[in-house]
């Protein structure tokens, strides 16, 4: 696991919180953060860090977690999708274990999304330029090189083609991504959001440590990821 | 033009510029580049409303980015924490340094190659040293843990009680050389007869330490002190390649602290109140303990 503070611990009990059924904001952009949901999924996220984690991890982020996994001393790993080809690559870091990992589909039907986009400042003099450039790079024939590469998908038609299903990493891991995707969310929406993500992922891994309780650590959270987020 | 205008306007230019100011003009552009824009610029900042996210609603604000920082709770955890690190580091470092140091000015042999090996760990990088002890005191992956197993000890570094304690022993490992060689310099220009007239009056190793070496040490080890404590100050590598400022804020430092706001929140308003603080706290710790020696001095 990767309870580490900040992005790590947020981005794992998201998971959690969504297979609970519960949501860190509702469609208005409100923070719902403060739910029986959320306690629920923090307590059982507790409960798995300390049953199923190795010993005295509580730092522990992608790194440590890549390497227990490649080094064969972890079963599993929630991680990105796109490191499944870097475990299973033979010159890579997991050996002979290499072409033996496989992804899958977080349990709770909803995964949390890590998404980078194309942006165009309002105050920029090449506005144009600019979006000639990303229309270029997200088009089919630009899309389906850098997939192949390795980068992250943002068609379906090229998650489907199976050019690219024979030179990138296989049709099952492409299948899995496109079922992943489908019904995924993203930690926070508006101008705020790497604020309460810093603030929500101090209080998660205060709980996870020991030095909060799990309802006084979801109401924090909660209150302040509304004040961040209502600014 | 004949010569004696020369001669008159060249004294007066000499006099405006004398040769010592004209021979510090370069050195006085860099330090005005380099120093004193930025630490000018970054307290202009402070005073007003600059949010890279928020564009156009820069004004005058006074004091409310000082308000609004000193407001927050996990600013003074951050404080708290940063001068916990500071003391256990910095004393630790001290007791260690002048223990190798005094043990070291007694080495016959193999000085040089001793004191080079021993120097070593200064020129790493922090955030090396940092990524270093990361995977090293790692339960499942480091060494450190495997030989503590063997021993029969489970320690959790990096918890919630003892992630300060074992980042300040990072900077220990690190900085201890530092020290080692502030004090041997001045271990070695020490005068002998002191020493001698403590050995004749009977004194043991020890009390000769304790009240002759030590006291005569004086200004070196407070100056020594003073620029392990300033750089201690900006801990921030360790704290960023291994913990975040986790678990909860048991290791958020001043400069992690500003980092986020500055570089992960775009406030740099607050981020320069937040440092000047820091400036304000230091200056006056600087020019409280440098009083008290020259005043020691001139008595």
């Amino acid at each position: 696991m990767t309870p580490q503070r900040g992005y790590k611990v947020f981005e794992e009990w998201g998971n959690w919180l969504f297979a609970a059924g519960g949501a860190i904001q509702d469609e208005a952009g409100n923070v719902v953060l403060d739910s029986p949901q959320a306690r629920d999924a923090l307590a059982k996220y507790i409960q798995t860090y300390n049953e199923s984690a190795p010993a005295n991890s509580l730092n522990w982020a992608f790194d440590e977690a890549l390497r227990a996994t490649a080094g064969g001393q972890a079963a599993m790993m929630l991680s990105y999708n796109w490191m499944l080809p870097t475990l299973n690559n033979p010159d890579g870091p997991a050996g002979e274990l290499a072409g033996k990992f496989g992804l899958a589909e977080v349990p709770g039907g909803k995964a949390v999304l890590g998404a980078w986009f194309w942006a165009i400042p309002a105050n920029s003099n090449n506005k144009d330029a600019a979006w000639t450039f990303v229309h270029w790079l997200t088009s089919p024939e630009q899309d389906t090189k850098r997939v192949i590469a390795g980068g992250a998908p943002v068609r379906d038609s090229v998650m489907d083609d199976p050019q690219v299903h024979e030179q990138g990493f296989g049709q099952e891991y492409y299948a899995t991504v496109k079922e992943i995707l489908k019904d995924a969310s993203s930690l926070g929406d508006g101008p705020g959001a790497e604020e309460m993500i810093q603030a929500v992922g101090l209080e998660l891994s205060a709980a996870v440590s020991g030095q909060k309780s799990v309802d006084q650590a979801v109401a924090d959270a909660a209150k302040q990821a509304g004040e961040i987020m209502s600014k | 033009m004949d010569d004696r205008r020369v001669d008159t306007a060249q004294r007066s230019f000499s006099r405006l510029f004398p040769y010592e100011w004209r021979m510090m003009t370069p050195l006085l552009a860099v330090m005005v580049i380099i120093l004193a824009y930025p630490i000018a610029y970054s307290a202009l900042l402070s005073f007003r409303n600059v949010d890279l996210t928020k564009p156009g609603r820069d004004a005058f604000v006074g004091f409310d980015q000082y308000v609004t920082v000193l407001k927050q709770p996990l600013y003074w955890t951050a404080l708290t924490n940063t001068f916990i690190f500071v003391a256990v580091a910095v004393t630790l470092e001290l007791v260690l340094g002048l223990a190798l140091a005094v043990s070291l000015k007694k080495q016959k042999r193999f000085r040089n190659l001793t004191r080079a090996i021993l120097l070593t760990p200064m020129f790493v990088t922090p955030i090396a040293v940092g990524l270093m002890f990361r995977f090293l005191l790692n339960n499942q992956l480091g060494l450190v843990p495997v030989i503590l197993q063997k021993l029969g000890i489970s320690i959790d570094f990096f918890s919630a009680d003892l992630a300060l304690l074992s980042l300040a022993l990072i900077d220990v490992w690190q900085w201890t050389p530092f020290m080692m060689l502030m004090l041997l310099a001045g271990l070695e220009n020490l005068p002998e007869e002191p020493h001698e007239a403590a050995h004749v009056d009977g004194a043991n190793a020890w009390q000769t330490l304790i009240r002759v070496t030590v006291p005569m040490m004086k200004p070196i080890i407070l100056v020594a002190v003073l620029i392990r404590a300033l750089d201690a100050l900006k801990v921030f590598e360790y704290v960023y390649a291994i913990t975040r400022g986790g678990p909860g804020a048991a290791t958020e430092t001043l400069q992690f602290f500003i980092y986020k706001i500055g570089f992960g929140y775009y406030r740099l308003s607050e981020a320069a109140a937040v440092s000047w603080t820091v400036v304000i706290l230091v200056m006056a710790v600087l020019v409280l303990s440098l009083w008290r020696t020259t005043r020691g001095r001139s008595a």
